[in-house]
């Protein structure tokens, strides 16, 4: 790549080195600071988007298999955990079958079943991978799943860079998805405890679903519970089979680490990996619907989403909606913070740029809480108000030029630690740009004009298409 | 490629002297702590002061906390809030103002070349402010919306409850803001708290990031070195915990929710107590060492019961801290999940732990060591708060050579010393009528009324 650098950020920019390995698989490389840490990113471009009916939740049940280990790690012994594992999926798959059928031996098979678990489960080393990370210093240690993508981090000292090669490497080169159905038990938790017992994750679930019909962003990243109690370990593993390729994976590595000899290690453990074409994520989804109006009724104090669909990160408008969203909420100088809470209307107003994900078209997003006593029609009014001033007037010079100053200041400020730098590399790799993009940000925002902002926000900010979802006040509940 | 991951041999850990901080003094004895790095054209600032909520009186809860938002939101005669918004907005820095439990913090971010302005301007919101009586209205305005929201979410009312069974409602760690609290503070209120508390004599400084220290001296000479300091403050509330007698359930109904939040609560240890070491390292072992643990092992991976589980002791740098352990489970497994914590409480406190297990757990902390000094900013806010509580600058050098040295004898006798199984309190929030068996047979149990008084 020619694409130069702003020469503010040539000093780091010139330390990035890109390699793709013969597999399609692509890594980054920053050597960076003088303590010895690295931190290590893997960002593989799957993720719920990628589901289909039936499997929602599948992507970020499969990033917690990914902690499980191999043949190798975690197992007592494999020879006879893989016999007891196709036991277990055996009686699995019979029961289900038979529950769907409501076939009077479900409860039998369903004993069978727990049994086959029980012997599979004895011979797991339970937690031996994530142990290896920890016992070497690891620090940090998660995965997200989102709509777009699926992530893998820590950090180590920099001593360890072949103990992460080896680690991450396998656990997608030969991952076992052992104790699944403990797992999945797990994974209820969690939308038990993000989505069912959460007035917020409820709403934000009720929105996509209204604002996405037909659309990969419609449905719940953990998945619904339906399918949470339904798909198996067979389906999980077709998955990871149809998605998971190098292709679709690019690793970084930010610290102190020497670049050449990351790369080797990264050729040497990633590079056997096999290469193969991952089925294609699903077409852009059905056009915005026309405007909807739903009330979620629920033992809470009320609240109120806005959604207008905005094209995908990729659009070459998308550094215009990060302009619209600061100056309408980025900080107590905003427009929306100076009609809403400023005026005491509102205890918080936030606009989000892009949700849930940037691979598709998404959503313009604002959620808005309005002060004690005041009606969310209210607040509504007072947001839309301000969204027709900006479309009359666009924003004035000065709005702007605080725009850049603070977008500068937040690009460097996300630039101090090496785990977020990793990530960001990696996901601005993944965006199609290239990574050198992530460079460009400032410069971006710099050649944007009032008359952009506005005919942005005009496209943008049209009533006719907003998906409204209020969260209003039930009794009940209440302790 | 190596078979296993055991047979990688790792080069030693490379060398390296950390950056150390440096400290100065200001004409009126302020102490100030400084670490130059230049990679990133940043700087930031960061003040640490003595006041809180332990010093507002009871009747009265909400004022620190209001206290700190109007000096900001209000700003000073020469930096009027509303103005000094749009200012720090034009220069693309960030500048806070908030007051905790029991420390308050003035801070300011930015590129280099904005922050003698960002810091100007703090310290004219700090020791000058306006506290106008309508950003004291909105500040009142925030709270009692935050009040109507607060038994939205269950961890959220889980929290409150258990800092109430804990500490007493009336401590100030557990007593909140209420309507009529909130009602009762007047803009004099605010005037002599910030009078009596928030003087320069009880402050400490830290910049860290790109600037020259000789600089950075004179601008803080000029905002903070002939600052006014606080009159007659007053003495802080106790914040001792309350000494159980019995185990006790404390239990607050929320019926919109499938899953309830479990706290199980002890007293802990401040941190500067000799046996901390060896507390850190059990409550590794038992529920704060990841996937490793004792509870996430068998409440979560082997029995799938759930996804938050985990705890142990912590220990604060001023007072007595707490033994926590926490859970959400569905509601249908609420009495098992919390019987399952409580048998590897006891199960602490019957066997050392294995050889094997106190070597990971130690493993863990020494390896992990390095991160303490991967950042300027972690090695200056570490050195900041050590010098704030009067601990020593060597202080965690030497936990880290105690906890090399830690035997599994050595966690049992700690543990046995501080945990007392029979006094344990359980906070249980979440909806009854699904649960798996009555609270009783956890201990006797207190339903708390957390409903909301109208305003």
């Amino acid at each position: 790549m020619t694409t130069s650098v702003p020469h503010e950020f040539e000093a780091l920019a010139s330390r990035v080195a890109l390699r793709r390995l013969s597999n399609g698989l692509r890594a980054i490389v920053v050597p960076r600071g003088i303590a010895p840490v690295a931190s290590f990113h893997t960002r593989v471009d799957v993720g719920s988007v990628d589901e289909r009916e039936g499997i929602t939740g599948i992507a970020h049940m499969f990033e917690h298999m990914a902690f499980k280990g191999s043949r190798r790690i975690g197992t007592k012994n494999w020879e006879l955990e893989r016999t007891a594992l196709e036991a277990e999926e055996k009686a699995y798959l019979a029961w289900r079958a038979a529950r769907v059928a409501g076939d009077a031996q479900a409860p039998v098979l369903r004993a069978q079943f727990e049994q086959a678990q029980e012997e599979a489960l004895a011979l797991v080393d339970s937690s031996e991978y994530s142990e290896a990370i920890t016992r070497a210093g690891g620090v940090g240690l998660n995965a997200t799943t989102s709509g777009d993508s699926t992530n893998y981090f820590y950090s180590l000292p920099s001593n360890k860079l072949e103990l992460w090669a080896w680690l991450e490497s396998e656990r997608f080169d030969d991952p076992v998805l052992r104790e699944f159905y403990k797992e999945r038990e797990v994974v209820r938790e969690e939308r038990r405890m993000r989505t069912d017992s959460s007035p917020v994750g409820k709403l934000v679930e009720e929105a996509l679903l209204a604002a996405f019909p037909n659309h990969p962003y419609g449905r719940p990243v953990i998945g619904f519970e339906a399918d949470l109690v339904r798909f198996s370990r067979t389906e999980a593993e077709a998955f990871f089979r149809r998605k998971y390729s190098p292709s679709n994976m690019i690793v970084s590595i930010v610290g102190r680490v020497e670049p050449e000899r990351a790369f080797e290690a990264v050729e040497r453990y990633f590079g056997r990996l096999p290469a193969f074409v991952p089925e294609p994520s699903p077409p852009e989804g059905a056009p915005a619907p026309p405007a909807r109006r739903i009330e979620v009724r629920l033992a809470a104090q009320p609240m109120l989403l806005a959604m207008l669909r905005r094209p995908a990160g990729s659009h070459p408008d998308d550094p215009v909606f990060h302009v619209l969203s600061d100056l309408l909420a980025g900080g107590p100088h905003a427009r929306l913070q100076k009609a809403l809470v400023k005026t005491g209307k509102a205890v918080h107003a936030q606009a989000i740029s892009s949700f849930p994900g940037r691979k598709y078209s998404n959503a313009f997003t604002f959620l808005l809480v309005p002060s004690q006593g005041v009606a969310l029609e209210e607040a509504e009014q007072l947001l839309w108000k301000e969204l027709d001033t900006i479309c009359r007037e666009g924003p004035s010079a000065a709005e702007l030029d605080a725009v850049l100053q603070r977008a500068r200041t937040e690009f460097l400020m996300g630039l101090v630690a090496n785990a977020g730098l990793a990530r960001e590399l990696a996901e601005f790799e993944a965006l199609g740009g290239g990574w050198h993009e992530m460079f460009h940000q400032v410069e971006h925002i710099r050649a944007i004009t009032v008359d952009r902002v506005r005919a942005v926000a005009n496209s943008t900010f049209v009533r006719e298409v907003c998906t409204t979802t209020l969260l209003t006040h039930a009794e009940g509940g209440q302790p | 490629m190596s078979l296993s991951y055991q047979e990688i041999q790792f080069p030693p850990l490379e060398r390296f002297v950390p950056p150390k901080a440096a400290v100065a003094t200001l004409s009126n004895g302020t102490k100030v702590f400084f670490l130059e790095d230049h990679e990133l054209p940043l700087v930031s600032l960061d003040a640490i002061v003595r006041a809180g909520t332990i010093y507002e009186p009871a009747a009265k809860a909400g004022l620190a906390w209001l206290t700190g938002e109007t000096m900001h939101t209000g700003g000073s005669a020469r930096f009027p809030g509303d103005e000094a918004d749009e200012i720090v907005a034009a220069l693309g820095g960030d500048l806070a103002i908030s007051i905790g439990s029991a420390s308050g913090s003035g801070s300011v971010e930015s590129t280099s070349d904005k922050f003698p302005q960002l810091v100007e301007m703090l310290s004219d919101h700090w020791f000058h402010p306006l506290f106008p009586e309508d950003k004291i209205e909105l500040g009142k305005t925030a709270m009692r919306s935050a009040i109507a929201r607060r038994n939205d979410q269950v961890t959220q009312v889980s929290q409150r409850a258990f800092q109430i069974a804990m500490y007493g409602a009336a401590s100030p760690l557990a007593r909140e803001p209420e309507y009529k609290t909130v009602d009762a503070i007047s803009r004099e209120d605010l005037v002599a708290f910030h009078r009596s508390l928030l003087g320069v004599d009880r402050m400490i400084l830290g910049v860290v990031g790109d600037f020259s220290t000789k600089e950075a001296l004179e601008l803080l000479e000029r905002g903070f070195g002939s600052a006014p300091r606080s009159v007659d403050p007053p003495a802080p509330g106790s914040t001792d915990p309350l000494r159980a007698s019995a185990r006790a359930v404390t239990f607050a109904q929320k019926s919109d929710v499938n899953q309830s939040s479990i706290r199980i609560g002890g007293i802990g240890i401040r941190r500067d107590h000799p046996d901390w070491p060896a507390l850190r390292l059990g409550s590794s072992v038992l529920g704060t060492g990841g996937f490793s643990s004792r509870l996430r092992k068998r409440i979560r991976t082997e029995l799938g019961l759930a996804y938050s589980v985990g705890g142990g002791f912590s220990a604060e740098y001023d007072r007595v801290g707490l033994f926590q352990c926490v859970c959400q489970t569905k509601s249908e497994s609420t009495v098992l999940a919390t019987e399952l914590i409580l048998e590897e409480i006891e199960r602490m406190l019957a066997a050392p732990p294995t050889a094997e297990e106190l070597k990971l757990a130690r493993e863990q902390i020494l390896n992990a060591e390095v991160f303490e000094y991967d950042s300027s900013s972690r090695i200056l806010s570490r050195r900041l708060t050590l010098d704030y509580y009067g601990y020593p600058e060597a202080f965690l050098e030497t936990f880290m050579a105690r906890i090399a040295t830690v035997t599994p004898a050595e966690v049992l006798d700690a543990f046995r010393r501080h945990l007392e199984p029979s006094k344990l309190q359980i906070v249980i929030v979440g909806n009854e009528a699904q649960f798996d068996k009555p609270l009783s047979t956890l201990g006797p149990v207190t339903t708390l009324d957390l409903s909301i008084p109208n305003p």
